[in-house]
């Protein structure tokens, strides 16, 4: 137990090690948790979008985005002029 | 240049993204498991500070990658300006979040580890102030992309911001050798080879690039995610206009 404590207590400077290790890890995770439910949310609203009109939507939507928006079917649309 | 446009598709960025993506949040997991492993258990205190130089295996990483992450946004901005692939701009619109958190863990880290040593959580020296203007453009690029709905000036305005602000990157780096500052100078990436033991390079070495990979993960998944949310937001205008 005692080396445990003694590791914890990081020759006293838990106060500054743990904290950064928490903060950093912490950041990353949550970053990732957050990219993640937005990925799957807009992925689940284009879904539903698409199954209202699928190809009409499609097209109009790659014809409406040619430069920086992006748009179409996955694949099939080729966006430079 | 007809092969390279192959990859302003984005239906091609899907696709090649999606066989890349396991393997690099795999690499992920082994370089950052092993090197946070070996930061904290394995590596030895620093002869002069102890155990608070374990902080020196996240700051490190955070800082470099930070600066690493703003140059590949630059990169990517010019890309866009020059040869308007949408790809391109998608890239440093995902990259900008990416950086500004390392930007702010380099800055907290360094925070934490420089009151025991310094004695100062904050000190508005050529670094630090420079890293900090470094945190405020990433914010800055964020808030103006978000500002501009039109998709075009958004990404025309971001890739200039993003551009003007690559300057910032050579005084980071210098700001150690130009100015008197508390800050110490550069132990690996120094002419002569490092000046720092293996036990403690290594840690260092993995999570440096165990936070490139990291990036990279994310930055797919954060590409994905703007691609699905443009077309998203493509679709509900055209229903709204019947």
């Amino acid at each position: 137990m005692d080396a445990i404590s003694d590791y914890l207590a990081m020759g006293g400077f838990a106060a500054y090690v743990w904290p950064a290790y928490v903060i950093t890890v912490g950041a990353m995770v949550g970053m990732i948790v957050v990219t993640l439910r937005d990925l799957r949310r807009d992925r689940k609203a284009l879904a539903e979008l698409e199954a209202q009109n699928p190809m009409r939507n499609a097209r109009r939507a790659a014809r409406a985005t040619q430069t920086t928006g992006i748009a179409g079917p996955e694949g099939d649309d080729r966006i430079d002029p | 240049m007809a092969g390279l446009h192959r990859f302003a598709n984005p239906g091609t960025f899907v696709r090649i993204s999606a066989k890349v993506l396991p393997w690099l949040a795999g690499l992920t997991a082994i370089l950052i498991g092993v090197g946070l492993y070996q930061a904290l258990l394995v590596a030895p205190p620093e002869a002069y500070q102890g155990n608070v130089a374990r902080i020196m295996y996240l700051h490190v990483p955070s800082a470099w990658n930070a600066m690493m992450i703003y140059g590949a946004m630059a990169v990517a901005s010019a890309t866009w300006l020059i040869w308007k692939h949408p790809v391109a701009d998608v890239a440093a619109q995902a990259s900008a979040p990416i950086g500004a958190m390392f930007t702010l863990t380099a800055l907290l880290t360094g925070s934490l580890w420089g009151k025991p040593t310094w004695g100062t959580f904050w000190v508005w020296d050529a670094r630090i102030t420079s890293v900090t203007i470094m945190l405020f453009i990433y914010f800055g690029y964020i808030a103006l992309r978000a500002a501009i709905e039109d998709g075009e000036r958004s990404a025309k305005a971001g890739a200039i911001l993003a551009l003007v602000g690559s300057v910032n990157l050579p005084i980071i780096h210098y700001s150690v050798v130009w100015w008197n500052t508390l800050h110490q100078p550069a132990s690996v990436l120094r002419a002569g080879g490092p000046a720092i033991v293996a036990s403690m390079l290594v840690p260092l070495l993995l999570l440096a690039c165990g936070f490139t990979t990291y990036y990279l993960t994310l930055l797919i998944w954060r590409m994905q995610r703007e691609i699905v949310g443009r077309r998203v937001r493509s679709l509900r205008v055209l229903q709204a206009q019947g």
